[in-house]
Formats: C-alpha cells, structure tokens, sequence
C-alpha cells in the first residue's frame, strides 16, 4: 500500500520503487525482451523504472501498480520504435537471435528433430534478406506470437497497415524460402 | 498461444500455416533474465536525473510541443550564427586581434557545440595536457576495410586525434599538433569525407605556420572544427556520434592522467549517454561494459588516488577495443 502523502519524499519514493524492481523487474524485462530484443531489453527496463519513479506522485490507484508499471513499458517500448536508429537495432537484434537459435548445437526445441536444423538455417538466412521492417513483423506475429493489434500500436501504424505489410513480407519470405539453394 | 488454442482469435486463424511452421521449429523465443544489479543502475540514472533537474525541472511544464519546437529551431539557428561569427572573425583576424582573443575565448565558451574545447578549458592543468599527449606516439591512420566496423573505428579514431590535437595546442606543442592534424587530414580522405573537413584542416596547418605563436587564435580556430564536423555529418548518426565519444573518451584520459578529479566526475555525466549510443551502434559489449564500470566510478562523491589509476586503465581499455 502506497502512502500518498509521501510521495514527494525521495527516500520513501525510492522505497516504493526499488519494491517495484523486486516484485517486477522479471516481467518487465521479459516484456521488453519480447518487443525489443536483447540490445535494447536492459536499457529500456531501466528507463521503465526511471520514468516510474518520476511519475509515481502522479499514479492513480484506479489500476494497480504492475498494470501502470506495464503501461510505462508499453510507452517505452513504442517511444523505441519511433526511434530511427533503434529500430534498425531492433531488427538487427531479432536477425541475431534467429541466427543464434539456427544455429545452436545441441540444444534441440522440443519435438525437434535433426532434419529441422537446415530449416532454420534456411529461414534465418531468408529472414537477413528481408527488410527491417518485413523482419520485425514476422519475427513479432510468428515468432513471438504477438497480435496485429498490439503490433500496431507499439509500431504507431494502423492495424490495415500492418495486415497489409505482413502480408507482403509474407509473400517475400515464401518466395525466398521456396527458392532453389544458390551453388 | 497456439491456433489449436481454444482462446485463439480470428486475427490468430490468419496467420500462413507454412511460415508458422517454420517458426515453430526454432523453438521457443528468448527468455528474458533479470537484469544484474538493476537496482544500482536505476538508483544511479536517478540521481543523475535529480542532478540536472535542479535547474529544469520547471521546462516541461510551462512549455508546449509546439513551443519546444519553435524553441529548438531558434536554438540551431543561434548557434549557427554564433559559429559564423566565430569563422568569420577568425578569417579577418590581423596582429592587432590577439587583444580581443581573450573576448573571443568567452564568445567561444557560450557556443553550446564545443564540448571537447570546453572540457579542456575547464582543467586545472590545461596547458600541461600536450604532455600526456606527446608521451604516446602518434597513432597512425587506421586501414579502412571492408567490414561494417572498419568506419565506425575510422571515425572513433579521428575523435580521439582531434581532442590530441587540441591538447597538444593548449600546450603550445606545434610538432605534435601538426602531427596529429595530418593523420587526421589522411583519414578524412580515407572515409571520403565530405572535402570541406579536410579543406579546414589544411588552413589551420597553414595558419600554424603563418602565425605559430597565436596559440589562443589557433586554439579558437580548431575548437570550431567540431561542429563544423558535427554540422557534416548531421546525417550520420554513427559517424557523429564515434567521433564524440573519441573525443570524450581521450579527453577523460587526459583528466585521469592530470589527476583532475572535478574533470573526471563532470565527465562522466555524459557516460550514460555515450553508452547508450554504443549500445546503438553495436559496439562490442566490452566497451560498454567498462564504459559502465566507468560511469560508476565517476559517480563515487569523492575519487581516490586509486579510483583514478583505475579511471586510467578503463579508458585505455575501452580505447584498444573501439580502436580494432
């Protein structure tokens, strides 16, 4: 329970959020993870507790504190994606983690068997030919299983906009996956 | 959630079986750790907010989206033309103009862009800074290759010249500062840069050479290199951003060189912002790590003998692995 009054106190403001970062740095930073991909996870994660700290004297307790702390990360992480060069971090970071997990050794997803380790050879070499953008929304809707509608608004489009991209990159990604191996 | 999933919806029955399955054999996405002392970052993120804060806090709330604006535009344009005044007066300057340099000094200091100029100025031992400059050797122009990394560390490296050759000047060391500024004028022309840098550079060799013991009007003169450069590459993220942090980080040597503790913790106010431009460009995690071992350092209420030796070693050390 916050006492309110207080809040201008930064000892006790301190308290409450280092009691946030105990109860919820896991989540936020699995949140983050999920949209922004291990370069930027860290950073914005200590920004959501940062900017949670400024703003506690505003919080209404009309949501609870893991929701408002969630909401910060949503804005955040939207505020990222309006960043030119952090996007292409993004991107890059997601064509990262495919490749790492293409080619992981030993280390099998359940129901894997050898004959997947070329596929996601295949897929993550396709997926370095897309574009950023094409890159992003795949690996959001397919891979992380996110809704065209969340995506949509982490990304400031409308969802039309999105369905329409994600159908194109969908186009291209078959089209590059369907290809015949270059000697 | 899978489309067998019974809460799965509409949006979840459009997605392309095929690729679906694709993605499902790389198995599941990454899971996220708890970042490692989170508490201590955000802690110290804090108190640099609550620092800088002090003086304006009361911005947001009296000025509008559309007054920010305005106020940055007018902001840019200020500085322009305090920076072509600045050019202009030094392309004019006679004998005579050594009375005014000191004026031109504090004119100079009010330019907003000068940060490495600035930094140095504000040492206790500015003048004796070429000092730790002359006891390395020159470094020698980079090869640039054809790896994504080969210009970042092109143009980390002309940063780094650039605050080498300031100091040196500040010392009256002409030797060394000529020595530094024709690497320079090599490795612009190796990153093709824009003509007008090396253009510049060449007439400060040529005014060392007709007025070489002018320090302040040379000093004045290589100080407004940077945002002459800052203002090339306002398009370039990376090439602006490496060079800065060159430039910081040899200055933050030559503060922990000189034993200059107030340098050293104004410094490193900037720590954070450079290592989230690192952390951007894909620097290699050991430089942002030291970089953050830094930052920390510099954030301690008062530096010991120690603290400094390892301020020292740091820098270096980020230096060697942003330098290959």
């Amino acid at each position: 329970m916050i006492d309110r009054q207080r809040l201008y106190d930064d000892a006790y403001r301190w308290e409450v959020v280092a009691g946030l970062i105990q109860n919820y740095e896991a989540s936020i930073m699995q949140y983050c993870l999920t949209w922004l991909g291990e370069g930027l996870a860290e950073e914005i994660t200590q920004e959501v507790f940062v900017t949670a700290w400024a703003q506690l004297p505003r919080y209404q307790p009309v949501e609870s504190l893991e929701a408002w702390l969630h909401g910060i990360a949503r804005n955040k992480c939207r505020q990222t994606y309006r960043n030119w060069a952090r996007r292409r971090v993004i991107a890059q970071t997601f064509a990262d983690e495919i490749r790492k997990r293409a080619h992981i050794e030993g280390q099998p997803s359940p129901g894997d068997c050898e004959s997947q380790t070329p596929l996601r050879v295949q897929l993550s070499d396709s997926l370095a030919r897309l574009s950023d953008m094409d890159r992003m929304l795949l690996n959001l809707r397919y891979w992380k299983e996110r809704q065209v509608a969340e995506i949509a608004e982490i990304m400031g489009k409308s969802e039309g906009a999105v369905r329409k991209q994600l159908y194109r990159a969908q186009q291209r990604l078959r089209e590059l996956m369907h290809e015949p191996p270059r000697p | 959630m899978s489309p067998q999933d019974p809460n799965h919806t509409q949006d979840d029955a459009r997605k392309d079986p095929e690729i679906d399955r694709w993605f499902r054999a790389l198995g599941p996405p990454p899971v996220g750790h708890a970042p490692l002392h989170l508490h201590a970052k955000v802690r110290a993120r804090i108190a640099q907010q609550q620092s800088g804060w002090a003086v304006f806090d009361w911005i947001p709330r009296v000025i509008s989206p559309v007054w920010t604006v305005v106020l940055a535009v007018g902001l840019v344009l200020s500085l322009g033309l305090n920076v072509w005044w600045s050019v202009r007066t030094l392309g004019l300057i006679s004998p005579r103009a050594n009375q005014s340099a000191d004026s031109l000094q504090r004119d100079l200091a009010a330019v907003a862009s000068l940060p490495t100029y600035r930094f140095q100025v504000a040492m206790q031992r500015a003048k004796a800074l070429g000092m730790f400059v002359t006891a390395e050797p020159v470094r020698s122009p980079p090869v640039v290759g054809f790896t994504p990394q080969a210009g970042g560390t092109t143009f980390f490296h002309m940063g780094t010249l650039y605050a080498e050759a300031l100091a040196t000047l500040h010392s009256g060391a002409g030797e060394a500062t000529t020595q530094r500024l024709d690497v320079l004028v090599q490795t612009l022309a190796s990153v093709q840069a824009p003509r007008v840098l090396s253009d510049y550079l060449r007439e400060m060799l040529a005014l060392m050479q007709r007025r070489p013991h002018e320090g302040e009007v040379l000093t004045t003169f290589l100080a407004l290199f940077e945002p002459l450069y800052g203002d090339v590459y306002a398009r370039n993220n990376e090439a602006l951003m490496l060079f800065r942090i060159g430039a910081w980080l040899e200055n933050m040597y030559l503060a922990s060189a000189a034993g200059d503790h107030t340098a050293l913790q104004q410094g490193g106010q900037s720590a954070e912002a450079f290592r989230s431009a690192l952390i951007q460009l894909h620097a290699p995690r050991a430089a942002t790590e030291t970089l953050e071992r830094l930052r920390l350092l510099t954030t301690r209420q008062t530096l010991t003998d120690q603290d400094v030796g390892t301020m020292t070693t740091l820098v270096q050390d980020i230096q060697r692995v942003l330098s290959n």
